[in-house]
């Protein structure tokens, strides 16, 4: 089985998993939070979740709010782990993505990949919204 | 083949373009409206919604049907999109292929009542509806596609 973990500072992982249910509806609920609160200390969760995943049979994914903050500096070392990866950049994008894809069987680490790609593809900037994009037809 | 149809004033959006897409395994959207198909902006924004790896086609109303009815759609894994039940009813009522309808939000209005969470219905549509169950097409109220299926006759009735 997979485990899809959000870990964050404060509440942003909650907030998170309440906006994938928005959209994903049930699959959300799969979802586990890790919120760092204020005077917690993120190695005590890595240490935590180590001996958690360390004994578990199961995949475990875990997306962290942002590259080089406290909770990926810790949680990163769980990617020594061969039942882990460890991603950053958490985004609703890429919750999603994880949600949706979590019991296809193809999730190797080039599914990964590919999800940090579409997620960089996903950050965009608009000014003069171009009308030029060609219409589709059926073939 | 048509793999899903769907009402949804909101038409292509977060949740129809994730969670229904990847659900219905769909390679090709069709939104069947007169408005968008005028309207370069909307019709734009639209475009920058599409999900990756899939088709999307935007119509009026009577070029959905014909497309339709001309069998160029058999080979795409379909997902239908209209605005409105009335939209939807005249889709109905020209392409005997569509077997179920799922209604997944309408506008709320003085003249509508609220039949689920995300459903408003007016008269009109009450009749629209009656008429697609009286073809034996299944008309059910979902969001997402985990949801369970809330019939729309037993909804209506309810309120």
């Amino acid at each position: 089985m997979k485990r899809i973990l959000f870990a964050s500072h404060g509440s942003l992982c909650e907030g998170m998993k309440d906006s994938i249910a928005m959209i994903a509806g049930p699959l959300a609920e799969r979802i586990e939070t890790y919120a760092l609160q204020p005077g917690q200390n993120p190695q005590d969760m890595y240490m935590t979740l180590y001996e958690q995943i360390q004994s578990s049979q199961d995949k475990y994914v875990i997306l962290c709010d942002v590259l080089g903050g406290s909770v990926h500096n810790a949680l990163s070392q769980l990617a020594a782990l061969d039942n882990a990866v460890v991603l950053s950049g958490m985004n609703l994008a890429m919750g999603l993505d994880l949600v949706l894809c979590a019991d296809q069987p193809d999730t190797g680490l080039d599914y990964y990949q590919n999800l940090t790609e579409r997620a960089k593809e996903g950050i965009t900037l608009l000014h003069e919204v171009p009308v030029c994009i060609a219409d589709e037809d059926f073939d | 083949m048509i793999k899903q149809c769907r009402v949804d004033h909101r038409l292509l959006h977060g949740q129809v373009a994730f969670s229904w897409t990847a659900a219905l395994g769909a390679d090709c959207i069709l939104i069947a409206n007169d408005a968008v198909m005028k309207d370069d902006l909307r019709k734009t924004t639209l475009k920058l919604a599409k999900p990756a790896g899939c088709k999307l086609v935007i119509k009026s109303i009577e070029d959905s049907i014909k497309a339709l009815q001309s069998g160029v759609t058999d080979k795409y894994k379909l997902f239908i999109i209209t605005e409105t039940i009335h939209d939807m009813h005249r889709l109905v009522e020209q392409v005997p292929a569509i077997k179920s309808v799922n209604l997944g939000g309408t506008r709320s209005a003085a003249d509508r009542r609220q039949i689920s969470k995300a459903v408003f219905v007016s008269d009109q549509d009450c009749k629209d509806i009656q008429s697609m169950l009286q073809r034996n097409v299944e008309v059910e109220i979902r969001m997402v596609p985990e949801d369970k299926k809330i019939m729309a006759a037993e909804a209506i009735e309810r309120r």
